[in-house]
């Protein structure tokens, strides 16, 4: 399978201290992976290594066949989206001109915004159903609302992977479910990879189609949801013990701490 | 209203506030000490531009008042207050903190110390026009803001509290040592006040000459760099991976910024909450958006800096005040206002 | 020209002395004097010191005399002198000044002060000892057009200045003492003397001119000191507004050259040539009061500029300084440049006189501080209005020299004459 993400040796460190070992990964095209693990054990770091905002001490991570730091920054945006957690919005902008702020990687200097631009924007925000917010600003919306506007900026980047850094935490349940949806349909529809880092094992298993379980800077095991997600590897990494239940309206098994 | 549409109207009141700047000029034109009917500064005007139009019944003095000092000190004073208005706003942009102020972060007085510095030094060779003097003034300004920035930076955060702190040390230690090289230098005193006390007392062509062209140019360059300020704005990481290079933007607009600062503190000294002010009620009114933010507190800036310098050459007759006290007493409880609806945000 | 000045003073001291002693009356005498080389035959007296003429001997130069009571008009067709029998008032012209002499008349004969009519004339009046004569030279007139220097600044004017504009409580005091008060349509908001100044328009002051103010009265001359703001001056530059500046003096000597020169702008010769000539009369005589005063017996003095907070005095090289020894005062502060000093060492110095103005008394006694001065102790405060001395002008001699002799050396007033 043709790789969108290829990671070999990765190792990071900060202040001294090891924050991610030796870590390799390969990210087919196409695929939704969600990186899971307790605080602290280096999912952010992983995901902040691959989009390049930290320089690993060791190892190589390559992005579509090229080496990330190979990357003149305008062509990396426009390979891969990143959506960070919290928004700074001490800045009030038009939600319109949020999401336009995507095709940043594509408009040259002393030039504005072009109508395909505009219409490329317009179609993220039908996609992501933030479209009836485009007049309202970035301040006056839900929690929710804002993690939507955030992806149609990403998707307005038109790129070949989207990472995502805890989207959903902070949020309802009936809007982490939204967004999550939402990533899986971009997934299918637009082949798109994603990344995500969450917290929630359930949903996680239920939406990824390969799962990374990360403990103490390390891979502990990736693979198929319920390849990783056993009761050994759960009482390992979060010190919990499980059950897995088998519901009949479901695909998928639900984990149940005891 | 979509986005084509608002940028249009956006121009339509780049378009306005021109013409308010236009008409408060008009009206700055008349006033001083010597009232001046407008009918001959319309009268002047059109002679200037070569139509007929009868002058021979206003006096020479008048003309001359017009022309040569009024005129240029209108000019000075809304380019002056143009380009403090769009430094303060980019540097509220690079430190994502509305209290950011080239005033209150002690650019200015970095400014006025480099200058003095050099008077004191003698070091007054002209290379390539460009004055050693001023080159000083750059680096003073320059110096000083990545001295705040530093003590100022938690990570990656500037907290408002940093930020005010290290802009108060840095401007009582600065003007405490151009104090001290005044007492040193009796001599040259007069020519640093003109560095330390903001007036457009001083104001002539020659003066204006002196600083359009760095504005233009430093107004164009900030200009290239706003849709990077409005990614920068909405998170570093978020800009850094929409393929912005937010070190180096980071760097060359605080460059520029200082650059802009030092040739504004030349002309008129030290001015204060211009910065402030300005962009804060252009936010609130036009939003956030550096490509209309930038020209819109260009424009606001001038026309606050020009209203403010009439009230100082006119409210008491024969005197004048310096402009820097109007701009306080309009900034400083301005500047309360925001530290108190920013108090959540400080710790 | 201090040392010309006082080369000349001197001069005219064994001048008077010697025909004093030779004549040792007032009795007139019939004697040669030299004109323009050519020797003639004049009444001449001496008294109190001073050479008189008969004014019937000013006929010659072709002037007429007339008296009427008191007064005593002497006068050609360009200046009149007004004089007042047994004062040392004079009018020149429309001037008011006084004399460090008194007019008087014996036998119906009108006799005026020599050496100050014919300086006002513009003779060059000195002595020759080949002959022991008294010489008179006629001097060129001024004629436009004048320049007047200032350091390395040269100033030509084309023409007489109508409307001056004046930005130093000194010049608007000089001009309205050579009767061109009416010449100056601006003045700075510090310019309070004569009491008729305050009639006039102010503009500002000379730091901050209010230069639309200025522009506005249309002048053809702005006169300033040195140090004035060079955007300013560019700005007048180039309203075709001609401007003097004259450095702040540091001699007395100095305040006459700039009478000289500022008459000669507003066209008031004979008004400006007759104040100098009062002036240096009367300085002369201050120095030779001094002269007499032994060294033993003069006066240690310091000149408070301000007190209290900081002590500011007129030390070396100030005008005030050059002032208080004029005046045969010992001014303490001399071993400081400048105006700034120290408490402590106007302790340890504990001059015998202070000498300022009255709210700076009022801070002295109040303090604790200045306790131990014996001058605040034996009441030794002379109070003044700083104004007098620190403003280069004739209130300098006319007041200043007089109050300090008169409450230092009370004993040798008489001398003054004035």
């Amino acid at each position: 399978m043709v790789a969108a993400i290829q990671i070999e040796n990765l190792k990071f460190k900060y202040a001294e201290e090891d924050v991610l070992k030796y870590i390799n990964l390969h990210v087919p095209k196409g695929s939704f992976v969600s990186i899971l693990g307790p605080n602290g054990s280096g999912k952010t770091t992983l995901l902040k290594n691959v989009c390049h905002l930290l320089k690993p001490y060791e190892g190589k991570v390559v992005i579509s066949d090229q080496l990330v730091e190979r990357f003149k920054s305008k062509e990396l945006a426009r390979e891969m989206a990143v959506v960070h957690q919290g928004a700074n919005t001490e800045f009030d902008f038009n939600v319109e001109d949020v999401v336009l702020m995507g095709r940043f990687p594509y408009i040259k200097k002393f030039q504005s915004e072009t109508l395909e631009d505009i219409a490329i924007a317009t179609e993220a925000m039908k996609k992501t159903s933030t479209l009836h917010l485009k007049h309202k600003t970035i301040k006056g919306i839900s929690g929710g609302e804002r993690q939507r506007v955030m992806i149609a900026r990403a998707l307005t980047q038109e790129p070949q992977i989207l990472l995502l850094d805890e989207p959903i935490s902070h949020l309802d349940i009936k809007y982490q479910l939204e967004i999550l949806k939402l990533c899986k349909m971009l997934n299918a529809e637009n082949n798109l990879t994603i990344i995500t880092t969450l917290h929630d094992i359930n949903l996680a298993t239920r939406f990824s189609d390969y799962i990374i379980l990360m403990n103490h800077g390390e891979i502990v095991e990736i693979g198929k949801p319920f390849e990783v997600m056993t009761k050994e590897n759960i009482r390992r990494v979060y010190e919990v013990d499980v059950e897995i239940v088998k519901m009949d309206q479901f695909e998928n098994p639900m984990i149940v701490p005891i | 209203m979509n986005f084509i549409e608002r940028r249009k109207w956006n121009r339509l009141y780049i378009g306005i506030l021109f013409c308010l700047l236009i008409l408060v000029s008009l009206f700055a034109i008349t006033q001083g000490s010597v009232k001046i009917p407008i009918g001959d500064v319309f009268r002047v005007f059109v002679h200037q531009l070569r139509m007929p139009s009868d002058i021979s019944a206003i006096k020479a003095s008048h003309i001359f008042i017009i022309e040569n000092i009024r005129l240029p000190r209108i000019v000075m004073a809304s380019i002056v207050g143009g380009v403090l208005s769009i430094v303060g706003a980019s540097f509220q942009a690079i430190f994502k903190n509305p209290m950011a102020d080239p005033f209150v972060m002690g650019v200015s007085s970095g400014a006025a110390f480099g200058a003095t510095m050099g008077i004191a030094f003698g070091l007054t060779t002209n290379l390539l026009g460009f004055g050693t003097i001023s080159t000083l003034a750059f680096l003073g300004a320059l110096g000083t803001v990545f001295i705040v920035y530093s003590l100022a930076r938690v990570g990656t955060r500037i907290s408002t509290t940093s930020i005010l702190l290290a802009g108060i040390v840095m401007n009582s230690l600065l003007t405490s040592i151009i104090s001290l090289v005044m007492i040193l230098n009796q001599d040259d005193i007069a020519r640093i006040v003109t560095w330390t006390m903001g007036s457009f007392n001083a104001a002539s062509w020659e003066q204006v000459a002196k600083i359009l062209l760095p504005s233009f140019v430093g107004f164009i360059l900030l200009m290239l760099k706003s849709r990077d300020l409005n990614a920068i704005v909405m998170g570093e990481e978020d800009a850094k991976n929409m393929g912005v290079n937010v070190e180096l933007t980071k760097k060359l607009i605080l460059i520029y910024a200082s650059f802009l600062v030092a040739f504004s503190v030349a002309v008129s000294g030290i001015i204060g909450f211009v910065g402030l002010i300005i962009p804060h009620l252009v936010r609130i009114v036009f939003g956030a958006d550096h490509r209309t933010l930038l020209p819109v507190s260009f424009l606001g800036g001038a026309i606050f800096l020009t209203i403010s310098d009439t009230l100082a050459r006119s409210l008491v007759s024969n005197m004048e005040i310096p402009v820097g006290i109007i701009t306080a007493v309009f900034g400083g409880p301005f500047f309360l206002y925001l530290l108190n609806k920013n108090k959540k945000n400080m710790v | 020209m201090n040392t010309k000045f006082r080369k000349l003073g001197c001069l005219l001291l064994v001048l008077i002395m010697s025909i004093g002693i030779n004549a040792l009356s007032f009795a007139s005498s019939v004697s040669p004097v030299n004109v323009n080389g050519e020797e003639r035959m004049m009444t001449t007296e001496i008294k109190n010191g001073r050479a008189y003429i008969a004014t019937e001997d000013l006929e010659a130069f072709g002037f007429s005399t007339e008296v009427k009571g008191q007064t005593i008009v002497v006068k050609n067709s360009d200046v009149s002198f007004t004089f007042y029998r047994d004062t040392n008032k004079v009018i020149v012209n429309d001037a008011s000044m006084t004399l460090d002499s008194k007019i008087y008349t014996r036998n119906g004969m009108p006799y005026i002060p020599m050496k100050f009519f014919f300086e006002t004339i513009h003779y060059k009046v000195g002595w020759t000892s080949k002959t022991n004569q008294v010489t008179l030279y006629k001097m060129g007139d001024e004629k436009f057009p004048i320049v007047i220097g200032d350091g390395d600044v040269h100033y030509k004017f084309e023409k007489s200045a109508k409307k001056v504009v004046s930005l130093a409580p000194s010049v608007t005091e000089i001009l309205f003492a050579i009767g061109a008060g009416d010449k100056i349509v601006g003045r700075t908001i510090y310019c309070d003397y004569p009491l008729e100044s305050k009639d006039v328009q102010t503009v500002g002051s000379l730091y901050e001119p209010d230069l639309e103010g200025i522009l506005d009265l249309e002048p053809d001359v702005v006169i300033a000191a040195t140090h004035m703001n060079e955007d300013v001056l560019k700005t007048l530059a180039s309203a075709k507004i001609q401007i003097l500046t004259q450095k702040s003096p540091s001699k007395i000597n100095e305040i006459y050259t700039f009478i000289s020169k500022l008459g000669a702008l507003v066209d008031h010769n004979y008004e400006a040539r007759a104040l100098v000539s009062t002036l240096k009369l009367k300085e002369d005589r201050v120095n030779q009061t001094v002269d007499l005063i032994p060294k033993s017996e003069r006066k240690t003095v310091y000149y408070v500029v301000g007190t209290g907070k900081k002590e500011n005095t007129a030390g070396e090289g100030t005008f005030i300084n050059e002032v208080l020894q004029a005046a045969g005062g010992i001014n303490v502060a001399t071993d400081v440049k400048g105006w700034s000093y120290s408490l402590e060492k106007l302790i340890e110095h504990n001059p015998s006189y202070l000498i300022g103005e009255s709210y700076n008394y009022d801070t002295m006694i109040e303090s604790d501080n200045y306790e131990s001065l014996s001058a605040l102790k034996n009441n030794h405060y002379i109070k003044i209005d700083s104004n007098v001395f620190s403003r280069p002008g004739p209130r300098v001699i006319d007041l200043g020299l007089k109050k300090l002799i008169h409450e230092l050396y009370p004993e040798y007033e008489n001398q003054l004459n004035y």
